[in-house]
């Protein structure tokens, strides 16, 4: 294998990554949306509503701060 | 007279410059869609950009060590060949901001170290194989790469939310770009800083300040980020206008996908060392989610001359490189160095002024515009 071959194979590594977390963080990000509307709408799916928003918007959040924390674990290994 | 420590003085100098100018051209990337939009008020977006364009730069060093050791060879080229690389980048970046185009700073900035090794140096100077896998390839994938994530996104969210009311749809996904425009100037931050902080360490190293391979010292990542920082809040407004009008017209799911398709290939990328650049990054995100409503709604030939922009900022950075090398060897010394980073200012200034006397500001960056490339209608 070629050091060619090995920045090629992380770079796909990369776009796999990305595609799943950016496909990833947009789809818990609607999923929010729909709860906030179905709860907006009220009757019987109210609360269910407001827990799948306050889930899916919890989860996006903790999302970005678990990828920036591993990016700066990341760092402090350069260090 | 020992004038080593002054031109290193000199180049650094050179190097924050160019930060400035990078902010300055690529705050396009993370404000464009959100401005586009409404869901930021163009001041408030430049501001936040700024602000987390700052503490980006301090979540990786691996793009840094990528530039710093993986492009030319530091211990065959000089720190003249490292500030007409600079210039080069700078003067190019300077070009396409007057026309509006948003070429990658990044591939000026390698343009104009490699034109200029290579005339300098020689082949040898140049690391081919690391211009080839780390810089070359990926900026021909990444666009596709970006497209095919905010592509993805925006079918994915489409589907989930058809059966959410559109206006709340519209405005849920307004306030959550504010999140996604945070992310992706965090990204740039994180990525294109490190550039410039990759930039000085050569300059260190080749100027035997610093060893080869040492991490940035706390001064180059603070100066770096703040350099790129203020250059985000002045705001390139053409290209912001190019970005989030041209390409295509956008909505809040759509620019939120694609914000969010940008910053996660960004984040991604800058945390296994390479420099992407940006810019194509998120147009290509724009152009994937705007496919999604549909192929005729992209502006095709805006795209088509993007395209050619981006194929000929490599060799158009390092001509400029070149010439400014040829310039500083010809006058000679110190002063050959001093007089070119005058002459380039100068040349800074000569933009500003006619990009002055057609002006695209806060004020009428959401215009409608007529026609080609720089045709806009004043608002």
């Amino acid at each position: 294998m070629t050091v060619f071959d090995g920045e090629m194979r992380e770079f796909l590594r990369v776009v796999l990554v990305a595609f799943a977390g950016g496909v990833g963080w947009v789809t818990v990000y609607a999923l929010g949306l729909v709860g906030v509307s179905a709860a907006r709408r009220g009757g019987g799916r109210r609360a269910v509503g407001w827990v799948l928003a306050v889930v899916c918007f919890l989860v996006a959040v903790a999302g970005v701060v678990v990828g920036l924390r591993l990016m700066l674990a990341g760092r402090r290994g350069l260090e | 007279m020992d004038t080593g420590p002054l031109l290193l003085t000199v180049v650094v100098a050179a190097a924050l410059v160019f930060a400035f100018t990078n902010g300055f051209h690529d705050a396009a990337n993370a404000v464009a869609t959100s401005v586009a939009t409404g869901a930021l008020r163009p001041y408030a977006a430049v501001g936040l950009s700024a602000v987390l364009n700052f503490a980006g730069a301090f979540l990786s060093l691996k793009v840094a060590a990528t530039v710093a050791e993986g492009i030319v060879d530091s211990r065959v080229i000089t720190l003249p060949v490292v500030f007409a690389g600079l210039m080069g980048g700078m003067l190019w970046n300077l070009v396409t901001w007057y026309l509006g185009m948003p070429s990658s700073s990044s591939h000026a900035l390698v343009g104009g170290l490699v034109g200029t090794a290579f005339v300098a140096v020689g082949a040898s100077a140049v690391k081919g194989m690391g211009v080839v896998s780390v810089v070359l390839l990926p900026a021909l994938l990444s666009p596709v790469a970006a497209a095919l994530v905010a592509g993805a996104g925006s079918w994915v969210v489409r589907w989930v939310t058809r059966g959410v009311p559109a206006g709340m749809r519209e405005r849920g996904f307004r306030a959550g770009q504010i999140g996604s425009a945070s992310l992706v100037a965090l990204a740039h931050g994180a990525n294109d800083a490190q550039k410039t902080m990759g930039v000085i360490m050569l300059a260190l190293v080749t100027g035997g300040a610093v060893g080869a391979g040492e991490a940035p010292a706390g001064w180059v990542v603070v100066s770096s980020a703040a350099a790129m920082a203020a250059g985000t809040f002045f705001g390139g407004w053409r290209i912001v206008r190019t970005v989030g009008w041209g390409l295509v017209r956008i909505r809040g799911a759509e620019g939120f996908t694609a914000e969010s398709g940008t910053a996660a290939l960004v984040l991604v990328a800058s945390d296994s060392g390479f420099p992407l650049s940006t810019t194509q990054v998120c147009c290509g995100s724009v152009v994937g989610a705007g496919i999604h409503q549909g192929v005729s709604r992209v502006r095709w030939r805006v795209v088509a001359e993007l395209a050619g922009v981006w194929l000929v900022t490599l060799p158009g950075a390092a001509a400029l490189g070149a010439l400014v090398w040829w310039g500083a060897r010809w006058v000679g010394g110190m002063q050959g160095v001093g007089l070119m980073f005058v002459l380039v200012l100068v040349a800074a200034f000569w933009f500003y002024v006619a990009a002055d006397l057609r002006p695209v500001n806060a004020s009428n960056v959401n215009a409608e515009r007529v026609g080609r490339r720089m045709k806009w209608e004043e608002a």
